[in-house]
């Protein structure tokens, strides 16, 4: 009760924070910003990114809807990002080559920390960790459903085998393969938009056309991580939360039960607090001014 | 910065090739430079990635450059690079000033023009522009 009672003020802070810092950021490049190419690269980003979320919302409802013990609502969120993602790479395949007679290229070399961004891409990956570590112990501990459903409850035994008490629904391998495995079809999607990002061609040599070019690829980035980032984010906090309540309600049969709820009701906390973060990032649009 | 004419008489890849090889036997690519990878001077030239491998290709086998699996190409060390630049800036000049005397100017017209060109705005980037 007492980390609900401290998720309570934390949620609206992390909200506040994203939004305060999504405001800040706008950023110049050195002359008028309003260039052919990169405002036909914008268009088809913004466009397809937009189908691609229409999509996404279609097929979660579509899930949502079916329920399957509750697997459908773990599903949403990733099903959403999923959506999310394909229409960010169907932008980024979109953006036009360069053509002409004579073409330029810089010898930079472009890699995909330079447009990351490095915060929400480290709480990704370390969430991701938390998701597999936690599905791994829920998995192994789980047990079949009195419709002999293999891992969808958290049976108690005595020494001598009796079962004491069962309580479902448990995230064992019943709800476990199918998130991993929308879990491995995001990750998959986030790092070809990335790899996308950082070798689809300039749209041209001009400083100005850089500079835009730079702020589109590292808003696609931010994006891709903040799609991938809810697709974690979200099931995870299902997760602790509906394991929490089963280990609470077997505290009586294990002493640790009642101290591990607690550990899962904290890692909801971080992982809520860090869905409203993602949230408030794909909400976040750069604006480009001349300086 | 490299440049290719894809209408041009010569072939992509040799343009990229010739161009690195300048670049890096005047000194302006350092030994230990990494160039950019394959496919991502490909793409920003709008180019098939066999066209710039293929020049890497041949730059390594002039031992310019040495290419590792993972650890990407990069520019060997160069004799006396200096030289090789102020070679190279003569060369220009001479083929600069070839091209004017075709075309029945004079050296005077020839430096007056570079003059010109070299003033802020209208350099190499201007030039680009008006192609």
């Amino acid at each position: 009760m007492t980390i609900l009672a401290l998720a309570v003020p934390l949620v609206p802070v992390v909200a506040l924070l994203a939004v305060l810092t999504s405001l800040r950021r706008a950023v110049s490049v050195p002359a008028p910003a309003d260039l052919p190419v990169p405002r036909v690269i914008t268009a088809r980003l913004l466009w397809a990114r937009l189908a691609g979320l229409g999509i996404g919302l279609a097929a979660s409802w579509s899930v949502l809807s079916r329920d399957d013990l509750g697997r459908g609502p773990m599903l949403a969120a990733p099903v959403l990002g999923i959506g999310l993602l394909l229409g960010t790479l169907a932008g980024e395949l979109a953006a036009p080559r360069p053509h002409g007679p004579i073409r330029g290229a810089s010898l930079e070399i472009r890699r995909a920390r330079d447009y990351l961004p490095g915060f929400s891409a480290r709480l990704a990956g370390a969430l991701t960790v938390v998701t597999v570590l936690l599905l791994s112990i829920t998995s192994v501990t789980a047990s079949a459903d009195d419709l002999g459903r293999a891992g969808r409850v958290l049976a108690m035994t005595s020494a001598d085998g009796t079962v004491r008490g069962a309580t479902g629904p448990w995230p064992g391998w019943f709800y476990a393969w199918p998130l991993l495995a929308a879990l491995a079809a995001a990750f998959l999607l986030s790092s070809s938009v990335v790899h996308r990002v950082v070798r689809r061609g300039r749209p041209g040599l001009d400083a100005v056309a850089r500079a835009v070019d730079d702020v589109r690829r590292a808003h696609t980035a931010r994006v891709v991580t903040a799609a991938y980032g809810l697709c974690v984010a979200l099931p995870l906090t299902g997760v602790a939360v509906v394991a929490a309540g089963v280990l609470r309600r077997q505290g009586e049969f294990a002493g640790w039960a009642v101290p591990a709820a607690s550990g899962l009701l904290g890692i909801a906390v971080v992982a809520a607090g860090s869905a409203v973060w993602y949230l408030a990032e794909l909400l976040y649009r750069p604006v480009v001014r001349a300086s | 910065m490299i440049e290719v004419d894809v209408t041009g008489p010569t072939p992509p890849y040799e343009q990229i090739r010739a161009q690195l090889a300048e670049l890096i036997a005047c000194g302006a690519l350092a030994a230990g430079a990494r160039l950019p990878p394959v496919r991502q001077l490909a793409a920003d030239l709008g180019l098939a990635a066999g066209t710039v491998a293929r020049a890497y290709k041949e730059l390594e086998q002039a031992g310019y450059v040495s290419g590792r699996r993972g650890g990407g190409t990069r520019v060997l060390p160069r004799s006396e690079p200096g030289t090789a630049r102020t070679e190279l800036i003569r060369g220009h000049a001479r083929a600069y000033l070839a091209a004017v005397v075709r075309l029945g100017g004079s050296a005077e017209e020839a430096i007056a023009a570079l003059s010109e060109a070299a003033r802020p705005g209208e350099g190499s980037e201007q030039g680009r522009r008006d192609r």
